[in-house]
């Protein structure tokens, strides 16, 4: 049974993810998925372009999930609950965005794509997207607890961050392709998931509660805004 | 509780920020329980820092801090959720309404649906907060955030209650009840630790008092031994801002203007 505790995490995420800026990020990449999953559709699955996208949208809660609000870090930290549990309940909150920024970029960019979309190249998709949501979580709590960036905004950071994430995509991707194309036993890809998920949980999420733990001094100085002494 | 009978004890505290110089210099102090401790001190002198390594948010160089006779540590979850805070810059999230920041807070603090459902509606109520229904704390005046401040850290009936400036920039009816409320925590037996440079405040308010300057505990005594300290230092009974000005100033602290 979830604890209040992580329920309200789980709130607080949802909540603030929905009535702050971060949804608008979508509105430019949309168009940019339509027109690559229009292109694309002769080389790649047109799910390709829809994965992408929701993942460059996604790229703050990922890479940064501490600065979803200013002094967040510091703020959650003054609670009696354990770091693991705000941090799973983090990823998973991201997860879920995940799952409906899937449905909308894909029922739009879908629309447009020249060729109907078989069952194979969902079933497909969502092999993909197995083998490498819990990779991509476990680099994001290393980036946002090494490297936490001041600031909160949709489009705030440039074009660098939207790359580093695209490069952490196409690294990712690697084992899938092996899987799928190279060994050609999909099957593979649960078990590798399942592997992905496992150190995911046991190393990624703990690893990362120790640094917030024990980097705290630096963190705060990186992501607050207190001078006073 | 320590076994002297302290809930709030620093022992030989030092914190440099950097290469500047110490802004807590071999702090030691001690807070008994049922009691509301003032901490005064110039800016800088290091009541901020004081105040963050009791809440974990700053690690100390060295020294010693303990609650409830615990060390405080990275992680003593299980003291923290025994104390609550008004720290000096907002830590809420203010995109939230009132009443959703306070129901938040009770969750992290795993109160019952029940007791957080009516407890919200009193402190809303006797805080008069309860009109603002979905107007986002951003929205707030600065005395209507120090009051959602001070409600998200009493929710969960803490034990302690540590305060950063709570009477900046408030009206003297917001000060008014705010300073009810510590009273009221201060008599069920729980500790207050406030600092604040409204000194008449302090003197009124408070139990004992203890002047930090540059990292340094320069007096500590109870409020009633104020006028006494005063003969001590200046050699006459003085109000505590004249001792206060008399502890810290570093130049001679002239009240007149040669021209005016």
């Amino acid at each position: 049974m979830t604890r209040r505790a992580d329920r309200a995490i789980l709130w607080y995420e949802l909540a603030g993810y929905f009535r702050g800026s971060l949804p608008f990020r979508f509105i430019p990449l949309i168009p940019a998925g339509i027109f690559l999953a229009a292109w694309t559709w002769r080389i790649a699955s047109p799910f390709a372009a829809v994965i992408w996208i929701v993942f460059i949208g996604l790229e703050p809660r990922i890479n940064n999930m501490f600065y979803g609000s200013v002094r967040e870090l510091e703020a959650l930290s003054l609670f009696p609950s354990e770091w693991k549990r705000i941090i799973i309940m983090k990823n998973g909150s991201t997860a879920l965005v995940g799952i409906w920024a899937l449905v909308l970029v894909s029922a739009v960019c879908l629309y447009f794509s020249p060729e109907a979309v078989t069952v194979r190249q969902i079933e497909d998709a969502v092999l993909y997207l197995m083998t490498i949501c819990f990779p991509v979580l476990s680099l994001g709590n290393e980036a946002s607890s090494r490297y936490p960036r001041r600031d909160a905004g949709a489009f705030s950071g440039g074009l660098y961050d939207p790359l580093w994430m695209s490069l952490t995509l196409l690294a990712v991707s690697v084992p899938y392709f092996i899987i799928t194309e190279l060994v050609e036993i999909p099957w593979l890809g649960l078990i590798y998931s399942a592997a992905t998920a496992a150190s995911w949980y046991f190393r990624s999420v703990a690893r990362t509660a120790v640094q917030i733990t024990n980097r705290r001094n630096v963190l705060w100085m990186k992501t607050g805004t207190s001078s006073n002494s | 509780m320590d076994e002297n009978g302290h809930i709030i004890e620093f022992l030989n505290v030092r914190k440099r920020y950097g290469d500047g110089p110490p802004v807590l210099d071999g702090l030691s102090l001690a807070v008994g329980p049922g009691r509301i401790f003032g901490f005064i001190g110039l800016n800088g002198a290091g009541k901020t820092t004081t105040i963050r390594i009791m809440a974990g948010l700053t690690v100390s160089d060295s020294g010693e801090t303990f609650l409830f006779g615990g060390k405080v540590a990275p992680g003593s979850d299980a003291l923290q959720a025994r104390i609550g805070y008004v720290l000096d810059e907002p830590m809420y999230f203010d995109w939230m309404n009132a009443s959703e920041y306070l129901r938040f807070v009770a969750g992290m603090y795993e109160l019952p649906s029940r007791v957080a459902a009516d407890r919200i509606a009193e402190i809303l109520e006797v805080f008069g907060l309860a009109d603002t229904h979905d107007m986002p704390i951003a929205s707030f005046s600065t005395g209507m955030k120090k009051k959602i401040s001070l409600a998200a850290a009493i929710i969960h009936h803490p034990r302690v209650l540590v305060l950063d400036e709570p009477f900046d920039g408030l009206d003297a009816v917001v000060s008014h009840s705010i300073k009810g409320i510590l009273r009221q925590m201060a008599a069920g037996g729980g500790t207050v630790f406030v600092t604040s440079h409204a000194l008449e405040t302090i003197e009124k308010l408070c139990d004992s008092i203890a002047v930090i300057h540059k990292g340094k505990i320069v007096m500590q005594c109870e409020t009633k031994d104020v006028r006494e300290k005063a003969v001590e230092v200046l050699g006459g009974s003085r109000s505590l801002e004249e001792l206060f000005v008399g502890l810290v100033a570093e130049f001679p602290a002239r009240n007149r203007l040669s021209w005016l």
